[in-house]
């Protein structure tokens, strides 16, 4: 059985912000906008990262925020390196969101600034040794509240408006945090086998248990040795599906099919972009996970 | 150099704050101890712009558009950063040498070749104990080579990245390089031409000038020596014509124990719970605690010489030659004789096998199995512990050890239950499960391969590559921790004059 999810209300500032985006991604390779200490029309310079703090940032934040990653969109949160472009750009920014321990480079930028900073690491509920905080909704929506009270720290006049903007960030992700605990329901306590063990936050939200498989790569054919150890780690984590952060292998799957006996699905850590935005990936994550989790019928 | 540059320590979270202290302003002399040279630089700048002309990799977050192809590359020394690319599980490669060409690189998995690095003569290499690196022993010293595959460590659990293999201008000096140990993330280079081993962090060994430990003995001499995780240090005494002795020194140095009567000292490999077992010409001597304990061959000579242990098994295996007035004209004994040494009991076990085998064919398997490549062309697996013959993998043609140890013979490597086995007749490489038997892959190069090493791409024990030191201590990384110390110079014949 499907649940039934109320249709996504589209938040108002998102296509503002979508376009703003597009003329930012141009900008970039441009090699003039990462640098600008303000932005188009007095703006608040804000750099947030990884891409759902930035989605909520832009949502919050609106016309009156300028708001980009940084680096330019699709960069690995882990690997990123920073230009001295764009270290600069991250130093100079009026606000800067970020989560601490996810990115050296930018830890390191951040490390340099006087200005303000958000680090969603000092939220409640973070733990220190997972940094992977946007995948918890209840965070995201206490995200949305601090982003909006920086915000309007540093902009005392549009305050009603980002408070405001904040409010309805925040009851939006509550509602996604709430459809997915809804869709998840009959899965509690499932087993959740991922390579990459980036879903704590989540497992922990909806009460799955993360255990992550190692030796597998969803693109590379694995050795004899390899196949048999992911076999058995999933039998013993008794499992139907192995989910990876992207599969490009049709034919690793199908071997994982045939000698583990598990199907493979994409659950997206949402590291490198949020697509369209942070609740539709969200609730598709929480689709895949209905669908290849040992649920309750 | 990038990655390296990149992947500092992650900042430390602070502990969660009241409502009020979320946004928060560091301090001028906080920023002021950190330079800002420090972030990204030149490199990470050429390869964003890089990425602009190209676009981005949507799965790695690299440049595409940057220069170096996946395969069949030829970089050459450069300072030129390498795009990097995150991969969903380690990456485990092959390094081969081929002589007076240079090495190959292979993906361990696949087969495929992922670079090769010209380099002129004759060159032999070890792994350098951070799972990445190789060493070149060359004029001069030891050469890093970046196999171009690692781990970083990442809160419970680990991110791997791969780039494309360099031979890297870092050279580690030493005037007659020889014997490289890596154990428990301490590398231990051995310069036959002074005596003196230089042992360093498994994590530095791509630095210019890491920090080392620097063990002298009185002679230059063909030696070797191995750090252990709490600082014990094992190493040999000798000159250029005979060697009989053995030391061990505690963390700082004090000697805590020596014997000279080790005869041919040669060779050296770890058995579970850190037991190190170092080769004599009538036995070997256990290194336990702060004790040497000789072990006596059965034979007056009956030497060992090569041996290959593995955490996972208390039994180190050895070779065994009992011909000691052999001739270097004669060429090498081409003996059927195994010894395994129990660790534990202090017994030594002789097996025979079906055939003869030489230095490069001795292997463990993951469960600890002793693995031994033989001249008929098998794989042969025998329980450590019984000397039982449990299978023969029958794997490439039969062959005959060369009298010349320089000339290229089938070689063993082992990682992760499959055995890499080399086929210079054919210049075929073959991969072969273990457990099974099955040759599940099988290359052919375009020159002969002689040595193998593996750079497993994996986060290794008692190493902190590529994160901060904290970090890794807060690991409890499931490792793969195979003892197996590549330690298998063809020094028996000291005719090598290496």
């Amino acid at each position: 059985m499907t649940a039934v999810l109320p249709p996504r209300r589209r938040p108002p500032s998102v296509a503002a912000a979508t376009a703003l985006g597009a003329a930012l991604a141009l900008g970039a390779c441009g090699g003039s906008s990462a640098g600008e200490a303000s932005g188009p029309g007095g703006a608040l310079t804000v750099v947030a990262s990884p891409p759902a703090l930035l989605d909520l940032l832009h949502q919050v934040g609106g016309e009156q925020v300028h708001a980009t990653g940084p680096a330019p969109a699709g960069a690995d949160a882990h690997a990123l390196e920073l230009s001295s472009e764009q270290v600069a750009a991250l130093v100079d920014a009026d606000l800067v969101v970020h989560v601490a321990g996810l990115a050296p480079s930018v830890d390191e930028a951040v490390s340099l600034r006087d200005g303000a900073t958000v680090d969603a690491m000092d939220l409640p509920g973070a733990r220190p040794q997972d940094p992977h905080v946007w995948l918890d909704p209840a965070i995201m929506a206490v995200a949305a509240g601090e982003i909006a009270e920086a915000l309007a720290e540093l902009d005392p006049e549009g305050r009603d408006q980002y408070v405001a903007r904040g409010e309805d960030v925040g009851q939006q992700v509550h509602v996604l945090d709430d459809d997915l605990a809804e869709q998840l329901a009959p899965c509690r306590g499932a087993v959740l086998v991922v390579a990459h063990e980036a879903f704590g936050y989540l497992a922990d939200r909806y009460g799955l248990q993360q255990v992550g498989i190692t030796g597998i790569d969803p693109g590379v054919e694995p050795t004899p040795a390899r196949l048999r150890d992911v076999a058995e780690q999933v039998r013993t984590a008794g499992a139907e599906t192995i989910y990876f952060d992207d599969v490009t292998s049709t034919g690793v799957a199908q071997t994982l099919a045939q000698e583990v006996g598990a199907s493979t699905a994409v659950l997206d850590p949402l590291e490198t972009s949020v697509d369209p935005d942070y609740a539709t990936a969200m609730r598709q994550n929480g689709q895949t996970l209905r669908e290849g989790l040992v649920c309750d019928a | 150099m990038t990655a390296l540059t990149a992947l500092t320590a992650p900042t430390a979270p602070a502990a969660p704050a009241s409502r009020h202290r979320l946004v928060s302003r560091p301090s001028v002399t906080d920023r002021r101890r950190r330079a800002l040279s420090s972030v990204g630089g030149g490199a990470a700048l050429a390869l964003v712009l890089a990425g602009c002309a190209g676009g981005t990799s949507d799965t790695a977050g690299t440049p595409s558009g940057a220069s170096a192809p996946e395969g069949g590359a030829t970089p050459e020394a450069t300072s030129t950063p390498a795009p990097t690319a995150e991969v969903a599980t380690d990456r485990p490669r092959l390094v081969l040498t081929q002589q007076d060409e240079g090495l190959v690189v292979l993906d361990a998995t696949t087969l495929e070749e992922v670079a090769a690095l010209p380099l002129e003569g004759y060159h032999r290499i070890n792994a350098a104990g951070d799972g990445r690196h190789v060493l070149v022993s060359t004029t001069g010293g030891f050469r890093v080579v970046d196999a171009g595959t690692w781990a970083e460590p990442h809160g419970d659990h680990d991110h791997y990245y791969t780039t494309t293999p360099v031979l890297t201008d870092v050279v580690h000096a030493a005037q007659d390089p020889a014997h490289v140990v890596a154990h428990h993330g301490r590398t231990a280079l051995f310069d036959d031409g002074t005596g003196a081993a230089v042992v360093v962090d498994a994590a530095s060994i791509a630095e210019e000038d890491p920090a080392a430990r620097v063990v002298e003995a009185p002679a230059a001499h063909h030696g070797v020596a191995v750090e252990l995780a709490d600082g014990r240090l094992v190493s040999t005494e000798g000159t250029e014509d005979t060697r009989s002795t053995v030391v061990l020194r505690d963390a700082d140095g004090t000697e805590l124990a020596r014997t000279d009567e080790c005869p041919g000292v040669h060779g050296e490999a770890t058995a579970a719970d850190e037991v190190v077992v170092v080769g004599c010409e009538d036995g070997v001597f256990l290194v336990r605690g702060d004790e040497l304990t000789k072990v006596a061959s059965p034979d007056a000579y009956g030497r060992i010489g090569n041996q290959a242990g593995s955490e996972a098994s208390t039994v180190v295996l050895g070779d065994y030659k009992r011909d000691g007035d052999r001739d270097a004209s004669e060429g090498p004994e081409r003996t059927q004789t195994i010894s395994l040494t129990d660790t534990t009991t202090g017994e030594l076990q002789l097996v025979d096998l079906p055939s003869s085998y030489t230095f490069r064919s001795l292997g463990r398997g993951e469960e600890g199995e002793a693995l031994v490549l033989g001249t008929d062309g098998s794989l042969h697996v025998v329980d450590p512990t019984t000397g039982e013959l449990v299978r023969s993998i029958p794997v490439v043609d039969a062959w005959t050890e060369p009298d010349d140890w320089q000339e290229p013979r089938p070689a063993l490597a082992v990682h992760a239950g499959t055995a890499y086995v080399t086929e210079p007749a054919t210049r075929e490489v073959h991969a072969v499960d273990v457990e099974t038997g099955e040759v599940f892959a099988s290359t052919t190069l375009d020159v002969a391969p002689d040595e193998i090493v593996l750079a497993t791409g994996d986060v290794t024990a008692g190493s902190t590559p590529y994160a901060s030191e904290e970090e890794n201590d807060q690991e409890d990384h499931d490792h793969d921790h195979d003892h197996d110390h590549d330690h298998d110079h063809a020094h028996d014949e000291e005719t090598s004059g290496s």
